[in-house]
């Protein structure tokens, strides 16, 4: 394969790239999907393709196919040179790309059991077993359940000499339980996907928690409807790892802060400057960028630029210190880049992405902070969020919440939300739970869309429980 | 471009293989270049390739299915065994009657030679026009312009044959003031590229960034308000995924659940289905090789009916309306709603008090029964008193039942648009609107 895809960077150097970096993936995936019982869908999806990547007077080209022979790799190359020509006519500055070792590396993901060798026969088994549970009480409508297997094989190689190979293997799984009774309809979930072999599946422990969510969904329906009010709002950690993704994930990616967003994604409140003396959060608040999570759905050994993962600091005690970062980006900061240019498969751009961003583990238990909380609601597994475009102004519904009076969870609520301003809420967080193990916990989200065209990003987020105080809660239903 | 005869001999050389029962394939040829700008510079400008080919094999009452992005023979070979093994393992779905039978569909002009020739060169001078306007008016510009070539062809083992070639070509622009504090938008999507005017796209968007300098702060609660179809289009969309597919109303998730043959909005909002419609992007077929068929959805404010791909029709002993998707179960593809009398001028200058909406941003829905919307609006918001547009306002939090909101238009215009959503979930041909109650939770400080 490197032999094919050195005659690319060849091509592009004699068309009169400075610089070329090719990458070429072969992706196999295979989503079971189950709903009441009946499989919606079951396919093997296989991907290959490949991307080149040149620079030509300071300005990008880029150009893929999915057919990969020596002809099409030439074209491309020729397709990227003139593409990158027609861009330096309306570029203001050349490109300044930070410098990098070349290297040649192989990653692979830790895999125990090979989901694509485990049969299935046996996931299929899990699914109809799952199917069971959630669906034991008649009051449930509608029972979904759904595996995903993947695995990626990637070359990147560049110009300056690198030469990477990568393979990275996720699964991880999706249940949902849909109650429906007296005109209302409450759902209860469960999600989580890692950079992992199908242990990861066999350690989630879906049978049991199918039950609970289905019994849970049940009792939703009977539950009063969480009142309008400021209050003290407790996060449980999945809704928490969700705030994190789109609160602080989304703006410190250092190409949204200028502007390469904004007329889909968006842009951000944060600008360049702020990481020497804007306080993100309260001294609880303390947020890294780590793609060297064993697990993560943002691992990885090399981004899709050859930099190799790394762990960033990016809210130090409430201080804000660093974006996410790519070699374009990075030099407006006088740094290397952090490593978080990721592409969608090898068609696909790099973008400046998340990697795993975690909110640290604080000192507090969960228990200890619903002890210390005189009035509260404690809120947890998503259901939808929005945010403005520079995400400022949030607004997310969650599964469930629990009212908290006098440091005890009283009664069941539903249909809860909150809403806040992202500058407010991270300053007003004053305990963060994780002193015992269990409550730090790690959740992939296989979804986050970025880019023209729209790139779907694999990433995860660590979080434990959190308080944050003075949140208007119970806002749109 | 494959082109049709080799693409249609290529299906017919993979229905040729051995397989256990019915076989369906599908491949699909996508040609995508597209330049980015940001700050008036162009930041990326890319060419993709891809072609994809689907295999559904149904062994009785199980389907397997299997993807693949070569046309190598092996490949093809090795993914009807896979789509077959997939089949086996499954237990009959008691739900599945059959594939698609042949339906009759007329073709359509869907491609346009200049828009599928679109050179970089001709996207740059494009982004020229834009950094030159936005300059003329002291701000930067920002966005995207696309044009695709996509292909389609599909056949199965019950006859059914069809191929089609598309163009579309997609120019949007953000104009934003250089400390970000007024920012307008446009945007203009056509399957000719030949319609698309950058200049006056470089107009509206910065005439809307000079109009949002200086923007003061808005309570929330309720405003009448007048959208635009950049705005009424997000609005749709959760009508469109939530409501107006066969499967939610069958599993009683859709608002229509219950309620088909009831009024569900005003009764001057009538919205279907038409593919056939040449100002839409217009498609003869689905996914599944179906004649695309008018379905009305809202008509005179009442719940009409559902789109239909071939499972969720055979389920109730129907035909499909040509609505197959990548899910199952149906999905709208070119919504229209039905024009009106005004124009955003007129529901202007009949607004006591209200909020001029140019487009949303990052929508969701907490509520999907009731169709509850929320999401921010963005590009160009501002406050409307007395019948005049009074000044620019910081952005502010709608969530409001886009079925309440609906139920209290008093005024609909005549011109429509072609119209993406922000998700880009949908493309409809939309009016503007104004509605007397809408109810915003929140604000921005921007």
């Amino acid at each position: 394969m490197q032999d094919l895809l050195r005659i690319a960077i060849r091509e592009a150097e004699r068309l009169g790239a400075d610089y070329a970096d090719v990458r070429y993936m072969e992706r196999k995936s295979e989503p079971i999907n189950m709903k009441n019982g009946a499989i919606v869908s079951l396919s093997l999806q296989e991907e290959q393709g490949f991307g080149i990547r040149v620079m030509v007077n300071g300005a990008w080209g880029f150009a893929s196919r999915s057919v990969t022979t020596e002809t099409e790799l030439k074209h491309a190359a020729a397709e990227a040179v003139a593409v990158a020509k027609a861009a330096a006519k309306v570029s203001k500055s050349p490109t300044n790309f930070a410098p990098l070792d070349a290297t040649q590396a192989v990653y692979r993901t830790k895999v125990q059991k090979d989901p694509f060798t485990v049969p299935l026969e046996d996931k299929l088994e899990l699914l109809v077993d799952v199917d069971r549970a959630l669906r034991a009480d008649p009051a449930i409508r509608i029972a979904e359940a759904s595996l995903l297997s993947l695995c990626e094989r990637k070359w990147f190689m560049s110009s300056e000499g690198s030469d990477i190979e990568q393979t990275i293997v996720e699964t991880g799984a999706n249940i949902a339980a849909t109650a429906a009774g007296a005109g209302d309809m409450q759902r209860r979930s469960f999600s989580n996907y890692g950079q992992a072999g199908y242990e990861f599946v066999e350690g989630l422990n879906l049978k049991s928690l199918a039950a609970d969510l289905a019994t849970e969904a049940k009792h939703l329906l009977a539950a009063d409807t969480c009142p309008v009010l400021d209050t003290t709002l407790i996060l449980g950690s999945s809704q928490l790892a969700l705030q994190v993704h789109e609160s602080c994930g989304h703006p410190i990616e250092l190409d949204r802060v200028l502007g390469s967003e904004a007329s889909f994604a968006g842009t951000s409140f944060l600008a360049l400057g702020m990481e020497q003396d804007y306080r993100y959060g309260s001294p609880e608040v303390t947020i890294v960028a780590d793609a060297t999570v064993p697990g993560g759905l943002g691992s990885f050994g090399y981004d899709d630029e050859g930099v190799p993962a790394q762990r960033t600091t990016i809210v130090d005690k409430g201080k804000f210190v660093n974006f996410l970062t790519s070699r374009e980006t990075a030099p407006l900061l006088e740094q290397a880049s952090n490593g978080a240019m990721r592409a969608d498969g090898a068609m696909n751009l790099p973008l400046v992405r998340m990697t795993n961003i975690n909110l640290s583990p604080g000192d507090w238990t969960l228990d200890e902070i619903i002890k210390d909380t005189k009035h509260g609601i404690f809120m947890e597994s998503p259901k939808s969020w929005s945010l403005d475009d520079k995400r400022l102004n949030f607004h997310f519904s969650t599964e469930y919440a629990y009212e908290v009076k006098d440091g005890a969870i009283t009664r069941l609520l539903k249909n809860p939300a909150y809403t806040d301003m992202t500058t407010h809420f991270w300053p007003a967080c004053d305990a963060v739970a994780g002193k015992v193990p269990g409550e730090w916990q790690l959740w992939g989200m296989p979804s986050c869309a970025k880019g023209e065209p729209v790139q779907i990003a694999h990433v995860a987020h660590g979080a434990a429980p959190a308080r944050f105080r003075d949140v208007r809660v119970g806002v749109g239903k | 471009m494959v082109g049709k005869e080799q693409a249609m001999e290529f299906l017919e050389r993979v229905l040729k293989f051995p397989a256990s029962g019915p076989l369906e394939a599908r491949l699909t040829h996508d040609r995508l270049a597209l330049t980015r700008f940001a700050a008036s510079s162009i930041h990326q400008n890319m060419v993709k390739d891809n072609i994809t080919l689907r295999l559904r094999v149904v062994i009785g009452k199980k389907i397997g299915t299997a993807t693949v992005n070569s046309t190598a023979l092996a490949d093809v070979r090795r993914a009807l065994g896979v789509a077959e093994r997939l089949a086996k393992l499954q237990a009959d779905d008691p739900d599945f009657v059959s594939l698609p039978t042949p339906t009759a569909f007329v073709a359509a002009r869907t491609f346009y030679p200049e828009t599928a020739q679109c050179s970089p060169a001709r996207r740059a001078e494009a982004v020229a026009v834009l950094a030159d306007t936005a300059a003329a008016a002291n701000v930067e510009a920002y966005g995207s312009y696309a044009t695709e070539t996509n292909e389609i062809a599909v056949a199965n083992s019950l006859g059914v044959r069809a191929y089609n070639c598309s163009t579309t070509a997609y120019l949007r622009t953000v104009m934003m003031s250089p400390h970000h504090q007024g920012t307008g938008y446009a945007d203009f999507l056509s399957r000719d590229i030949d319609d698309i005017n950058p200049k006056v796209l470089g107009e509206e968007a910065a005439e809307r960034c000079c109009l949002g300098e200086n923007a003061r702060e808005m309570p929330t609660g309720e405003y009448e308000v007048v959208l635009t179809p950049y705005a009424v289009s997000d609005m749709v969309r959760f009508l469109g995924y939530l409501g107006f597919t066969a499967s939610s109303l069958q599993e009683g998730m859709s608002f229509m659940a219950g309620r088909l043959g009831e009024r569900v909005t005003g009764e001057n909002i009538s919205i279907w289905d038409d593919a056939l419609d040449p100002d839409t992007l217009n498609l003869p077929f689905d996914c599944e090789g179906v004649a695309k068929r008018r379905v009305s959805l809202i008509e005179d404010g009442v719940a009409a009916g559902v789109v239909y791909d071939s499972y969720a029709a055979h389920k109730e002993g129907l035909l499909s309306t040509g609505h197959a998707s990548r899910q199952r179960g149906g999905m709208p593809a070119n919504l229209v709603m039905a024009p009106g009398n005004s124009s955003l001028a007129a529901m202007v200058k009949s607004t006591r008090r209200g909020i001029y909406i140019t487009r949303f941003h990052y929508t969701h829905c907490p509520d999907p029964v009731n169709v509850i919307m929320t999401g921010t609006t963005r590009d160009g918001t501002y406050f409307i008193e007395n019948g005049e547009i009074k000044y620019p306002i910081k952005n502010l939090r709608l969530t409001d039942s886009v079925l309440r909101v609906f139920s209290h238009v008093s005024h609909i215009s005549a011109e429509r648009k072609l119209q993406r959503d922000w998700w880009g979930t949908f493309t409809s041909l939309l009016p503007a609107l104004k509605a007397d109650k809408c109810n915003f939770s929140g604000a921005t400080t921007f």
